[in-house]
């Protein structure tokens, strides 16, 4: 872990995070039935609304910046796991106390465009049973969701990809499936009996992170 | 390759043709040969490669290093460039996988200083952080402090060459700096056949790469479009399988080696940031 960041960091995060939901969901629930009951005045309207905008504000910033670290650090563990286990196709998944992780690949390519590429497009167009007259038209379009499954299942199964995809043109998606093996709030339970039942600052610092050890720590199948 | 068999120890063995005074005899001095397998480099010719390769090759051509033995003659387009739409492509099998990280000297000191300084597989040595680390990668060179030296991550691949006539050599392909991507992509294709490695079959297209510090080719893994991607004669995959284990065991006992310090890998484009060293 990292020196500033720890899992007692990010759990306490966690639990911040959480009380916070509970108490402005509770305070926006009663705002949503004064509202509804018209008890507010015009100003109590729009001084209430600049404050709920700005907050929405912060946790969306919040919400993206969670998805954008985690994501990046399931691409890392990902490239990483499979470099380590590229000899051995039949690798166990990453398994700590917490949890058990499973990297996944996906294979996904830059699409050719219609405008930029018109031959390519044609091309992968094509191999779908598109004629020319159709794809020129821009009605049909692929779904890239449901392309990264078909081009998955052509790298799983050795075929070569569809015309008027290059090579060049595809790059692996990383990613890691995660199952919890312990809920969240029954470890911030246990840290709180531990903190709860011990009586100096350094016995709760210690006893917790021997805790948090015993719980993230890697476990065998 | 130079590898330990012991059925060779005695001269004895069926069908070589020696003098009757060797028959039977122990071979001995060949210890130290035995010592290290370094497989020979898959190479593509660089437009900046040294004059010699030039005067051999054509850029974009694929070569065997240190014999240059020509793997690919490159095909050219009317505009006289490598074609890069998978005319100029070899196949091969995936046989062992394996990550090393080097620190290389600067280009500099050239002659005055190894190529390579210092060399590692272990994945808890100091500089693996740093390789993968865009901030640590390089460093003021000990021996001339206006001068960087720089860690690497190279990801080397023992292959086996398909439909060539060269195959049946395990060849070594190592990915670093302008091809690191390249073969992090081909750990990815790899791993997605989830089938062992040495039962697949892929296709290495060569690839026009630029950026401010020069352009390079490098080669791009995809499975293969003008053959099937799974090896079909379970002799060879039984052989290819026994590869494997050798080099595996190889590697655990630190006795395989990729030929990183030849010469042209210095003299690639941009060797200081991004260039194709295979």
């Amino acid at each position: 872990m990292s020196a500033d960041v720890t899992l007692l960091t990010l759990l306490s995060n966690y639990k911040a995070s959480k009380e916070l939901f509970v108490k402005m969901y509770r305070d926006l629930s009663l705002l949503r039935d004064d509202t509804k009951a018209n008890k507010f005045s015009l100003e109590d309207q729009v001084n209430i609304a600049i404050i709920i905008r700005e907050t929405a504000k912060y946790l969306d910033d919040l919400r993206k910046e969670c998805d954008g670290v985690g994501t990046l650090i399931e691409q890392v563990c990902c490239a990483v796991y499979i470099k380590k286990h590229l000899n051995s196709f039949d690798a166990d998944p990453i398994r700590t106390g917490l949890v058990t992780g499973s990297p996944s690949m996906k294979m996904c390519a830059r699409p050719p465009k219609l405008r930029d590429e018109p031959e390519r497009y044609y091309s992968l167009m094509e191999h779908f049973g598109m004629s020319h007259e159709v794809a020129s038209t821009g009605i049909l379009k692929a779904h890239w969701p449901a392309m990264k499954e078909y081009l998955t299942g052509l790298a799983t199964e050795g075929k070569p990809l569809p015309a008027g995809i290059r090579p060049e043109d595809t790059y692996a998606l990383y990613s890691v499936v995660l199952r919890a093996n312990i809920d969240l709030d029954d470890v911030i339970y246990n840290l709180d009996l531990i903190i709860a039942n011990n009586k100096t600052d350094e016995e709760r610092n210690s006893k917790c992170e021997e805790y948090i050890n015993k719980v993230s720590g890697k476990v065998r199948k | 390759m130079t590898k330990k068999d012991t059925s060779l120890d005695v001269l004895s063995v069926a069908g070589i043709n020696l003098p009757a005074f060797m028959q039977n005899e122990t071979i001995m001095g060949t210890e130290a040969l035995s010592e290290f397998v370094i497989p020979p480099r898959i190479k593509i010719v660089q437009k900046q490669a040294g004059d010699e390769l030039l005067a051999k090759f054509r850029v974009g051509d694929i070569i065997l290093t240190p014999s240059h033995s020509i793997i690919v003659k490159a095909e050219y387009d009317e505009n006289n460039v490598p074609k890069v739409d998978g005319t100029n492509s070899f196949n091969v099998i995936p046989i062992f996988f394996y990550p090393e990280w080097a620190t290389w000297n600067p280009l500099k000191m050239k002659g005055q200083l190894p190529v390579i300084r210092y060399r590692t597989t272990d994945p808890g040595d100091p500089i693996v952080l740093k390789a993968r680390n865009k901030k640590l990668r390089e460093e003021p060179c000990p021996e001339n402090m206006d001068l960087k030296i720089r860690h690497c991550e190279h990801l080397n691949y023992i292959v086996m060459l398909v439909d060539h006539e060269l195959a049946g050599i395990p060849v070594v392909m190592s990915f670093s700096r302008g091809s690191w991507s390249d073969g992090s992509n081909f750990a990815g294709i790899i791993k997605m056949r989830n089938a062992p490695m040495y039962g697949c079959v892929f296709t290495l297209n060569l690839k026009y790469n630029k950026n401010q510090e020069g352009s390079w080719y490098t080669p791009t893994p995809s499975n293969p479009a003008n053959r099937v991607g799974w090896v079909e004669d379970k002799e060879q995959y039984e052989r290819y399988k026994a590869l494997h284990l050798e080099f595996k065991e190889h590697h655990k006992n630190a006795r395989l080696v990729a030929s990183l310090e030849d010469e042209d890998i210095v003299d690639d484009p941009a060797a200081t940031s991004a260039s194709n060293d295979f």
